[in-house]
């Protein structure tokens, strides 16, 4: 306990604090940029940790790492374009919420959900080594395999209102999922010789095609300025609204967390999975479903908290294992293996002074960024009133220059717009988007990961005890839910029948 | 029956995985072809059955949940269609262009006739905005990602 205050007051100690201060800064400002995320930016800094001590680098990185998720949010909400593909649930509700003139009540819901969800996936990573040491060593193919099972049983969630577009979305993007080589033959899929396709599609360039540049159509045939745009009311009584309303739906902050923290754990399944877990968790576990995607609180509290907290759950198996469980953290596996610090068990033991130090800068970047955000809100919020030209100049730019600056390939922006029209004609005739991006991203790790447990062990994969567990798990979840939906219609008619249905309260989440 | 405008999107995702499950499952091998030919078999009975409770009449608005969808006192179905044309012929210029003269030129002169066409901004003020644009462009390449980026065609052409 020594060790771990004394990690404290050293973060919080001349040139500790100067880095987490200004590792905080450059992930808000580089977290707005479209296609510069956390990984990007990582990348970028990994050859400036040489001359640099380890205690503040990996500071620095912490920093980074925790708060581009908290600022890709303004972009999102207030002109409907997520910088990262991690943002695209928040789109749904908190750019929905922006043009129903609530800007600054979901911007405030959506740092508090960060700043809490942040802290929380720091204390579950504080708790939790020496706790999940043995269960995330037993975690395989199946596990993980049930894992992405679990994610595609919510698809039905995500479709809710029209069942059998949901889940042809959901296929669809299962579908396009496998485009590319081919886990089981290494054949290519769908690829027709074009070299494009040989690495199949993007996940940047699926979800920008998809949910950004409809909203930008819309702005083009919206009349007037950006339609809706204007902030009504008192930002500060909007920002702290939002606030409220995180408080108030406190147990789904707490469940998206834990859906944060447990998606990060596992390796390979990554922080935008994470969001629409807990988006279709947050769908599925509420009375009233109908304000989803027209402008619901809910809907950016959970896959904020959630993006924030996997961060907490992703440095589990990297420290305690030296198993990056994303893609980032295989850069701060690099730099922790260039100071010549191997992650494992004696990062509980001799390195445990670093171990503290990436808590306290989880927790604590997340603090400062959700602080520096909440108070510049009235500054960012201006963008609203930008004349909509200017606007879709800027949007436009940005939209190609985040497709086209990871590669430098032409392509992508030609699939962000097949995908736009893909994504236009889905807005126009009332199919819901989500379940489609939901089946893309758990495609590849479904079919990779059932078809090496089939080819290691055969059908004997089913009898192992997590998987056996987690399948348990997963129908008793399916079992309450629908329970649950069949009283909540239950309610419902009962309410119809009531005298007078006005007298009826809010519905808690 | 009448088949509505929103059917042709349906039967349009019938044929395409119709193709597609054909395809995976008459050119690859079972265990390549279980994946794709499962969701391209799954997507046809799933839009054919959808296309029958259009046809049925049977399909109201109210499916667009967890969509804001397009607001229809602000645009009608025909503008956002319009809209979509104009806006994808933009971006597929812009495409070409940026495949012919390269990012930064491409965009400059996105920007400034884009500005242009709005009839709203003086020339001077066309000229000044994309300027700032492309720098914030270039430094964002050059400065921050520190890529590098393909010549475009025309200066292979060229050179």
């Amino acid at each position: 306990m020594d060790s771990f205050w004394g990690s404290f007051v050293e973060i919080l100690s001349w040139p500790c604090v100067g880095f987490l201060i200004g590792g905080t800064l450059i992930g808000l400002i580089l977290g707005v940029i479209p296609g510069l995320g956390g990984i990007t930016i990582l990348a970028l800094l990994l050859p400036l940790t040489y001359n640099i001590d380890f205690q503040y680098s990996i500071v620095l990185m912490t920093a980074i790492l925790a708060v581009t998720i908290t600022s890709d949010t303004i972009p999102t909400i207030l002109i409907g374009v997520p910088p990262t593909a991690g943002a695209s649930a928040t789109l749904l509700d908190g750019h929905a919420m922006a043009l129903n003139g609530e800007a600054a009540r979901a911007l405030g819901a959506s740092y508090t959900s960060s700043i809490i969800g942040g802290v929380l996936g720091a204390i579950c990573l504080w708790l939790s080594i020496p706790i999940l040491r043995p269960f995330v060593l037993a975690f395989g193919p199946p596990e993980i395999f049930v894992v992405a099972l679990w994610g595609l049983s919510m698809l039905g969630a995500l479709s809710s209102g029209n069942m059998l577009k949901g889940l042809a979305a959901g296929f669809l993007g299962i579908l396009l999922g496998t485009i590319g080589r081919s886990p089981t033959s290494g054949i290519y899929r769908y690829s027709f010789d074009i070299p494009y396709l040989i690495d199949g599609l993007k996940i940047v360039t699926v979800s920008l095609g998809l949910f950004a540049i409809p909203e930008v159509i819309k702005m083009v045939t919206t009349k007037g300025s950006i339609p809706g745009g204007e902030i009504r009311g008192n930002l500060l009584r909007g920002q702290l609204q939002g606030m409220a309303d995180v408080l108030r739906h406190w147990s789904l902050l707490v469940r998206s967390s834990m859906i944060g923290v447990w998606i990060g754990v596992v390796p390979g399944v990554g922080a935008v999975t994470s969001d629409w877990f807990a988006y279709a968790h947050a769908v599925q576990s509420a009375k009233d479903k109908s304000r989803f995607g027209k402008g619901d609180v809910r809907g950016v509290i959970a896959p904020e908290a959630s993006n924030n907290s996997c961060k907490g759950g992703d440095f589990i198996p990297t420290l305690a294992f030296g198993v990056p469980g994303s893609a980032s953290m295989s850069l701060v596996l690099g730099a922790f293996i260039m100071a010549g610090i191997q992650p494992g068990p004696n990062m509980l033991t001799t390195n445990i002074g670093i171990t503290y130090k990436i808590i306290w800068a989880l927790a604590l970047a997340n603090i400062v960024g959700g602080g520096v955000c909440l108070l510049a809100t009235s500054q960012i919020a201006k963008l609203l009133y930008l004349p909509k030209h200017y606007l879709i100049a800027v949007i436009t730019t940005f939209l190609i220059l985040a497709v086209y600056i990871g590669t430098q390939d032409v392509g992508d922006i030609l699939v962000m717009i097949v995908f736009g029209v893909l994504g236009f004609a889905m807005k126009q005739y009332g199919w819901a988007r989500p379940p489609l991006i939901v089946g893309f991203v758990l495609s590849s790790i479904t079919e990779w990961n059932f078809v090496i447990s089939i080819t290691l062990m055969g059908i004997s994969w089913l009898w192992r005890p997590m998987v056996l567990g987690m399948i348990f798990i997963f129908v008793l979840n399916q079992v309450w839910t629908s329970l649950k939906e069949r009283q909540i219609a239950k309610d419902e008619a009962m309410i119809r029948l009531a005298p007078n249905p006005a007298e009826v309260g809010e519905d808690e989440d | 029956m009448k088949i509505k405008r929103e059917s042709y999107f349906t039967i349009s995702l019938i044929v395409i995985s119709f193709a597609a499950g054909t395809y995976a499952l008459t050119k690859w091998d079972f265990k390549t072809a279980l994946v794709p030919g499962l969701c391209g078999g799954a997507i046809f009975i799933l839009c054919f059955l959808q296309l029958i409770k259009e046809l049925k009449g049977d399909e109201t608005k109210s499916s667009q949940i967890m969509d804001s969808g397009f607001d229809k006192n602000k645009s009608t179905e025909r503008e956002n269609i319009l809209g979509a044309i104009k806006y994808f012929g933009i971006l597929g210029a812009l495409y070409i262009s940026i495949y012919i003269i390269g990012l930064y030129s491409s965009i400059g002169f996105f920007v400034f006739l884009y500005l242009l066409a709005s009839r709203e901004v003086s020339v001077p003020k066309c000229l000044l905005f994309a300027a700032v644009i492309v720098g914030v462009v270039y430094m964002i390449i050059n400065e921050v990602a520190q890529e590098t980026l393909p010549d475009p065609v025309l200066y292979n052409w060229l050179f």
